[in-house]
Parts: C-alpha cells; structure tokens; sequence
C-alpha cells in the first residue's frame, strides 16, 4: 500500500486505509509527542489526539508537501496546545548557575536515543518545548516566540539554559557509568 | 562539543527513531471515535437536508396561503378578470341602450362586446343589481379633459364616424337580461344639455364630450340604476375613457376638486383579505445561565471538581431575527437566525511546592590569605509557586430558530406561547480552563466543543401589545435548555432562563 493509497483511503474513510496510516506513521509520531510529552502516557494522549485530527483534516490536505512533515507538525501543534504556556514565566530566572558542562564529542555514539528522550522528557515543561521545537524541528526563535506567546530573548536564553541543562543530565549520566 | 555540533548529533539521533508503540491497541482506541466522526457527518447532512425541506415546505405553504385558487378555476375571477380585460374596450351604453334610438347613432358599441359578455357575468348581475351614483360635474373640469379622452379613430374611444352596428334590441324590448349584457364596464363622461358646438374643449375628438357634463361610474350599474336624468333624453353622447385619458384626468384634478364618486373609482379594488401575513420579528434576550456538568467516567472526577471550582456561569445575551408567516387564527410559525453568548468566569489560585536538588555551592572557604574556596555540590531547591488567574470565558452559538406559536388578541393586547427547537450551527468557545492535569488550557486551542449541528429546546410565554394595525410588540419570559455541548468525558450542559423583547411588523 503506497502513501498515495493510504491518503486517498483515508480521504475517503476507508478504515483499513485509516489502520494502515495508524501501524506505518504512529511510531514515528510518537515520537515526537514523547518529546514534548511529560511521560509517556502524556505522549500517549497526544498521539491520539493529534491522529484524531490528522483524520479530520486529510480531506482537506493537498499533497504540496512532505506527508510525514504535515502529520508532525499536528503533532507538535497538539502538544503545544495541551501544555501550559505558564511555565515560561515561572521557569525563568532559574539555572543561572548551569555552566557549559564538558560533553565528550563521542556521547552520541553512547547514549541510545531511548536513554536521550528519558533525559529530554527530565527537562522542565518550558524548556522542552523550546528545545524540541529549536533542535529538533528547526522553528527559528521568531516563529517559537510567536507559538508560545512569548518574547524571542526569552525563547533564546531558555534555549541556552535547555541546552546546558541537557549537557549537564548527560555528563552527569555518564559520571554515574564510571 | 559546541553547541552546533551537539544540536546536529541530537537531532541525528533522535530525527528518524521510532518509538516502541502497540499500534493495535491505539488503533481500538481511535477506531469507536471515527466510527462517531462518520456517523455524526451523515447526522450533519441530514440535519441540513431537514431544515432545508422544513423551509421549503413553509415557503410553499405560504405561497399557498397567500394565492389560496388560481383565477381561472374561480367563476366569481373570471368575471372580474374578464371585465377587467374588455374595460378599455367596452363602450357606456347602459343608459344608450334606453334610449337607443338618438344614442345609437352618434355612438358605436363593437357587437361583439355584447356576445362576449360572459354568461356568468350576466347572471350575476342580473341577479344583484346595483345602484351607481351620478354626480355633476364642473363645467371647469369638463373643459380640462385632455386631449386624449377621445381621439378619432381611436380604437378604445368613440368614434362618431364609425357605422353603428345594430347589436342591442330596442329600448322598449329590453328585457333586465338583455339590458345586463350591455352593460359599460368602464369609466364614462357625459355632458347632457350642452349645445353641439358650446363645448369648452374644440378637439375634434373630443366632440362628443362637449355634450356631456356628468360623470358617471356605470360599471356595475345596472339599466335599474340609471338616474332618471340620463334617461330622459337630455342625453347625447357616452364617451368612455382610455386608461390613459383617465390618468391624465386624475393628474389634472385636485383631490378637492375631485367629486365623491371619484375616490370611489380611483380607489383600487380591495383585496381579500389575506388568511396569512408575513411576519418578521427582531427580538433580544438578556437572562441568566445555568450550568450543569457532569463526568462520564469515574476517573475524570478530580478533573471535573476542578472545573466546577473554576468556573461560574454568569449571564447570557441572544439577539435574533425571525421571519414566518401568521395565520388569522392566531397560529404563527417562524424562522431565522439568532446569536448567543454566554459568559463564564473562570477562577483559579493554586500553590505548590517543588523540590529538587541541583549543582551548587555547598561550601564557601576563606582562608588566611583572604581567598574563597568554593566546594561544589549537590544542593537542594524548593520553589514555591503561587498562581492566582481570573479571566471571563465565552461560548458564542449560532443557531437557526424553529418556532411555532399561537397568541390571542384581544384588542391591543395579545397574549400567547410559543416553542420551537434551535438547530445550532455553530460553537466556539474562548477562555481558559482547567485541563485534566489541572493545567490552564485556552479553551479556542481545544477541540473539546462540537463544531457541529445540535438542538436546543426553547419555550416562552409572551405578551404582547399592538403599537399600530401592524406593529405589535410582546415581550415574556423564555427559557432555553442547551444539551451536551462538548466531546470531553464531560457532559456540559445549559439552562438559560431570561426575559425576550421583540418586535413584530406583518405585512
């Protein structure tokens, strides 16, 4: 079954084509609701949303794209709309203290991608979403500061402290190895 | 590591993995709800397809009601319209046909007029006679006639050159029935007692009015009618009018100058009058909301009581205009559009305490010399974290009222009930509210309101008091209960109970 199949079943209704789109896409977006998510069941939820209106809005999707970009990208929305947007005021001012941790350069190669999403789900709420939507979905500070209502400063010091904050939970993670 | 290197490693790692998932089961979880997503589409295409044949059916009926027989199967219309048709055509000789011998020379009555009469038509006038009253008329205003009261050769004026046609029997030999069947269905001037040449107006067309000074209205009158004046020979000539002599006879009188029969022959014929009027009706209601939630499941409780806790139903205000059709029997029906806006306010102060540990100083040193030495370490953060919100929250709906009513007047006071169901079209909700981890969510961010058509129940009471012959004004209380309005696993329900003012015109 091609994505071309699947979306014109699923325009149409068709729930053999709606499962084939849940079994292929879900682990993929899943994913991504996990970075953003606090726990798994948090992701859990998102994920069901988000298809929920990936169904809804397909009838309307036209192929201009990268299927897969459309359906994170509701992903990301949903998950963005379930958190609360609070956290950014009450989070800064906080970690000043974090200096640039040493990361060895080969961490990457260590540390599977199971063990980093655990660490990126550790981060505070506001962090996370800034970092995922930075580092991973490349949003640049104006569009985040505009999604999250907040200034774009504040989305780049945040970044930074994410950022540092994540080395940190990594060196520290290897420290405990040794 | 810098930091580019390190955000291109993570997203490395992190850009094409896929999580451990039990896709079966998730799709369990969806499929029910796309189940109810088809199910409420086709409900959608048939609430529409409903309301569409709900509006058509009402048009049609008031269409119906409006024309209740079409003309050409009622034997009264047909005479009406068939008198109507032969106006311009039908020349006055009622009293012509009394005294046929000098009035049937200088006039000229089309034969065929009289064969053309409509059986019905005699009978009915045979069978009533009416009495149509003659009235003089100013030498002045003879002299303004226009020009085109009656040309030469025209084809609806006399025509004193035209060969008379022997249509009617003699005067003597007239029977009421023969009489009837001659009978002018149109405006005529007369001017008896004038000489030949003293007429005001020279036109050669207008000869024959200079003989005539009276106006009369002969349609509907019968030859028993006729003023004995007419009969008695002073008589002469009958000049009909065109229809558009006639207008320009009336742009020529002055409403003072006008005799009385006038208004009478001006006035347009009365219409029935109409079983249904068409009504239109602005109203406005302001009144108070009653919220009613509950949960679906058992573990949605803590997450309901939060919400309960937060939210107050304050006020709502609905406007809409409607538009039907009233029967005389006091029974109306109505239709529109309306808009309404309920307000919440939403409340909410929480406190909370976290701990953490983190790196920190845990030991600062001085020694002799005067230097700090920090020791690093583990140490332990509490915030406390205070929040204290308080917004207003708003559900607008757009609905299309289904109303059926009666009221009973009594003089300028009316009073009646109505009740009908609102087809809702429209939901959005704007706001804040407490999410099921008790977290502030925008409520225009959630999906939790039904973008889809619903039914809320309405009924009031109302009274009513008529500012003229087709304004009324009512007012009377209503109350509206709104079922579930949301798609969470809670119930969300409202009561609004208020005070409706409106305005009704019927034309």
């Amino acid at each position: 079954m091609t994505e071309h199949e699947i979306i014109r079943g699923c325009k149409q209704g068709v729930s053999v084509y709606q499962r084939e789109l849940v079994e292929r896409y879900s682990p993929m977006l899943f994913t991504v609701a996990r970075r953003y998510g606090r726990d798994r069941h948090a992701a859990e939820d998102i994920l069901q949303d988000a298809l929920l209106k990936v169904f809804r809005a397909i009838p309307k999707y036209e192929p201009t794209g990268s299927f897969e970009a459309w359906m994170r990208r509701i992903v990301v929305t949903t998950a963005l709309q379930s958190l609360d947007k609070g956290w950014h005021q009450r989070e800064s001012g906080n970690l000043d203290y974090a200096e640039e941790p040493i990361v060895p350069p080969d961490i990457f190669s260590q540390l599977g991608a199971e063990e980093l999403l655990q660490l990126i789900a550790k981060l505070p709420e506001g962090f996370r979403q800034i970092f995922n939507l930075h580092i991973i979905e490349q949003y640049p500070h104006t569009e985040i500061a505009v999604m999250l209502g907040i200034t774009e400063s504040t989305s780049r010091s945040q970044l930074t402290r994410a950022r540092r904050l994540l080395q940190s939970m990594i060196a520290e993670r290897e420290k405990i190895k040794i | 590591m810098n930091e580019q290197n390190f955000d291109n490693k993570l997203r490395d790692s992190l850009g094409d993995y896929r999580s451990k998932l039990d896709t079966g089961a998730l799709w369990e979880q969806l499929e029910p709800q796309l189940a109810a997503d088809k199910k409420r589409r086709r409900g959608i295409f048939w609430w529409w397809s409903g309301a569409g044949a709900l509006l058509a059916l009402g048009a049609w009926a008031w269409f119906a009601l409006q024309n209740p027989k079409s003309v050409s199967s009622s034997p009264d219309r047909t005479v009406e319209s068939q008198t109507v048709t032969q106006l311009p055509e039908t020349v006055a000789t009622a009293q012509g046909t009394q005294s046929a011998a000098h009035t049937m020379s200088e006039t000229t009555t089309p034969a065929n007029q009289v064969e053309e009469t409509p059986e019905t038509e005699k009978e009915a006038i045979g069978a009533k006679p009416k009495q149509t009253p003659v009235v003089e008329m100013p030498e002045q205003l003879v002299s303004k006639l226009p020009k085109s009261a009656s040309k030469p050769g025209s084809k609806r004026n006399l025509n004193p050159t035209t060969p008379l046609k022997q249509s009617t029997p003699p005067a003597s030999n007239q029977t009421p029935a023969n009489l009837t069947a001659s009978r002018p269905t149109n405006p005529v001037v007369m001017a008896p007692g004038l000489p030949s040449d003293a007429g005001a107006v020279q036109e050669p067309g207008f000869a024959q009015q200079q003989k005539t000074n009276t106006i009369a209205q002969l349609e509907n009158a019968p030859i028993s009618g006729v003023s004995s004046s007419m009969v008695a020979g002073e008589t002469q000539a009958i000049a009909p009018l065109s229809p558009l002599a006639w207008l320009e006879l009336k742009s020529l009188l002055t409403t003072d100058q006008m005799p009385p029969v006038l208004p009478v022959m001006l006035a347009k014929p009365e219409k029935k009058a109409a079983k249904t009027d068409l009504l239109i009706r602005p109203n406005f209601e302001i009144g108070y909301t009653f919220k009613m939630m509950d949960r679906e499941y058992a573990d949605s409780l803590p997450a309901l009581q939060a919400r309960l806790g937060s939210e107050e139903a304050l006020e709502y205000l609905h406007g809409n205009l409607l538009l039907g059709a009233r029967h005389r029997t006091g029974w109306y029906a109505l239709t529109g559009l309306g808009y309404t806006r309920i307000t919440e306010r939403f409340s909410f102060n929480t406190e909370r305490t976290e701990r953490d540990s983190v790196d920190g100083i845990t030991e600062i040193y001085i020694n002799a010399q005067g230097d700090s030495i920090f020791t690093e370490g583990l140490v332990q953060r509490t915030r406390h974290i205070s929040y204290r919100k308080r917004t207003y929250s708003s559900y607008t709906l757009l609905d299309v009222p289904l109303i059926a009513g009666y009221d009973w007047e009594k003089g300028r006071w009316s009073y009646g009930a109505e009740a009908g169901i609102f087809l809702n079209i429209s939901l959005k909700a704007k706001g804040d509210a407490l999410d099921r981890y008790s977290d502030f969510v925008r409520l225009e961010d959630t999906d939790w309101f039904k973008p889809r058509i619903g039914i809320s129940y309405y009924g009031s009471l109302r009274i009513g008091y008529a500012l003229d012959d087709k304004t009324r004004i009512s007012l009377g209380p209503t109350f509206r209960y709104v079922p579930n309005v949301t798609e969470t696993n809670y119930t969300q329900r409202y009561g609004l109970l208020g005070l409706n003012i409106g305005i009704a015109r019927r034309f």
